[in-house]
């Protein structure tokens, strides 16, 4: 069932309460109420996109320059999943490293969350030597709502109640006892057995330091919410031409022949060598004809030879011409922290300052990365490469975008450096989880919504567990 | 004297045009290693095999 606000019914028989019906507040319900679990869900925005609502996601920012924090997320019914470009993916083996669980936890559910997300349950890489892989995306066009909308509507099990902040939680002992919540002109609090906060990147860190704030006993000792706050740095790292017969004549059927970006990443043995971060990049599967013709124009000029031994092909579909777009980790720093402003909302929370500082060690690792492979496709003649002179300045290289959020309450064991325990529990607290990519103990190449949803399903197996026990 | 000032500026700017200014309008840099060479070409440099 729906309801547009919170009103004065009881709601003590949900037994979990998730505050936030983005991806993975709306997975752990799906999921607990396949198993006969009731859930609520608290949601602050509307049923859809609300400037009123999109206000309370302003925030400042400080450091390095980074996309309006009140565009790259949407507060509304579905979340984010609203505007996210579909790009699907689990992270890679390596990139669990330093997890407190790793790939194999999360490898059984890479099927469902392939369902949930409408794509193919096909990851494939081929191997093109010792530092690259060609890899496979799969692309999603679910947006949460419009998937699961009705779903809800209908269902017995799942209540979601739009236009409801959570404002803080209460309790003492370890344990949360309610979660005060406001909606217009009422404020409730909200029993229940446990508390999941999913309520994306920025907010779970907000709403967990303002609870710190207004119950400085809460949470034992020193825990660093807000802080390891992470980007997704998105670049054009350059432009260059690959003649992908050329690949397919060398590993013949392992080519990954299908229509969508031509994309490589990095193996262990790259970052491990170089001592890099993780990075991946593509060429997108349509380019601009005269951005066709003026890569050509360059290389006839710049390599006449080569030049004529691709130019025939160059509306061919064997020849992948255009940018070299970049997505790279970023590693956890203690200083990208998100904190709380002196300002406050129209409901008294203090609202959002991010401090964020680019990693000098990603733009390296984009400048090893581009220089390795433009080697790999030359010596190879799979192509040739044109490297973006800026990135050999990394002070002056500007992320086109940062629309993916990660860390704040970094999953971890060691109290002084994460929030949550392997289970996703805020270390301490008996009764309270914490849902979404604020979790990411580091980042990785792929974008996070899938290992998003991979945990959110776990997350429901732990609740009933615990349930059921 | 005049006119040897004027030569000496034409060879000068002669020199100039014929050195200095393809590289400002083409901007071509190359640099040769062992196996390969880097041209740079607008703002992206190039990784390009000797015999290209």
């Amino acid at each position: 069932m729906i309801l547009d606000k919170l009103d004065d019914r009881n709601l003590e028989e949900f037994p979990v309460v998730i505050f936030g019906s983005g991806p993975a507040g709306i997975t752990t319900a799906l999921e607990l109420e396949k198993n006969n679990i009731k859930s609520l869900i608290i949601e602050a925005g509307e049923e859809s996109y609300s400037e009123n609502s999109q206000k309370f996601y302003e925030g400042q920012t400080h450091g390095d320059p980074i996309n309006d924090l009140s565009a790259s997320r949407l507060r509304q019914f579905g979340g984010t999943s609203g505007h996210w470009g579909g790009w699907a993916k689990p992270m890679a083996e390596y990139n669990f490293k330093n997890w407190p669980f790793n790939f194999d936890d999360l490898e059984p559910y890479i099927k469902k969350t392939s369902k949930i997300l409408n794509v193919k349950n096909q990851f494939r890489k081929l191997s093109l030597n010792e530092y690259f892989d060609q890899i496979e995306f799969q692309y999603s066009n679910v947006k949460f709502a419009n998937k699961f909308g009705n779903f809800i509507k209908n269902s017995d099990k799942i209540l979601l109640i739009l236009n409801t902040q959570l404002s803080h939680f209460i309790g003492k002992n370890k344990k949360i006892d309610y979660a005060e919540c406001i909606s217009g002109n009422l404020k409730k609090k909200i029993s229940s057995k446990y508390f999941v906060l999913a309520c994306g990147g920025i907010e779970n860190s907000r709403l967990l330091l303002w609870t710190k704030e207004k119950n400085p006993s809460l949470f034992s000792g020193y825990l660093p919410i807000g802080e390891y706050w992470m980007n997704h740095p998105w670049i054009l790292g350059g432009a260059g031409l690959i003649n992908k017969d050329k690949i397919k004549k060398k590993f013949q059927n392992n080519f990954l022949e299908y229509d969508g970006p031509l994309h490589f990443a990095v193996k262990k043995k790259f970052i491990d060598d170089k001592n890099n971060l993780s990075a991946a990049l593509y060429m997108s599967p349509n380019e601009d004809k005269k951005f066709y013709k003026e890569i050509i124009k360059d290389i006839l000029c710049i390599a006449p030879k080569y030049g004529k031994e691709i130019a025939g092909k160059v509306f061919g579909k064997s020849l992948k011409c255009g940018n070299i777009f970049m997505h790279l980790e970023e590693e956890p720093n203690i200083n990208n922290k998100i904190s709380l402003d002196q300002k406050k909302d129209k409901f008294g929370i203090p609202t959002v300052e991010l401090f964020y500082k680019k990693s000098k060690k990603s733009l390296r690792t984009a400048k090893d990365v581009l220089e390795e492979f433009a080697n790999l496709c030359r010596k190879e003649n799979f192509g040739r490469i044109a490297i973006d002179k800026k990135i050999f300045n990394l002070e002056e290289f500007i992320s086109m975008g940062a629309w993916h959020h990660m860390g704040g309450t970094r999953a971890g064991t060691n109290i002084k450096d994460s929030v949550v325990d392997k289970n996703l529990k805020i270390h301490d607290i008996d009764n309270i989880y914490v849902n979404g990519s604020s979790n990411f103990t580091t980042g990785g190449y792929s974008n996070p919504t899938f290992t998003i949803i991979q945990l959110a399903i776990r997350l429901s197996e732990k609740i009933k567990e615990r349930l059921y026990s | 004297m005049n006119i040897k000032i004027k030569r000496r500026n034409f060879f000068k700017k002669f020199l100039f045009s014929l050195l200095v200014i393809p590289i400002f309008k083409f901007n071509f840099f190359s640099s040769n290693t062992k196996n390969f060479k880097l041209i740079k070409k607008n703002n992206l440099i190039w990784y390009l095999n000797n015999n290209d």
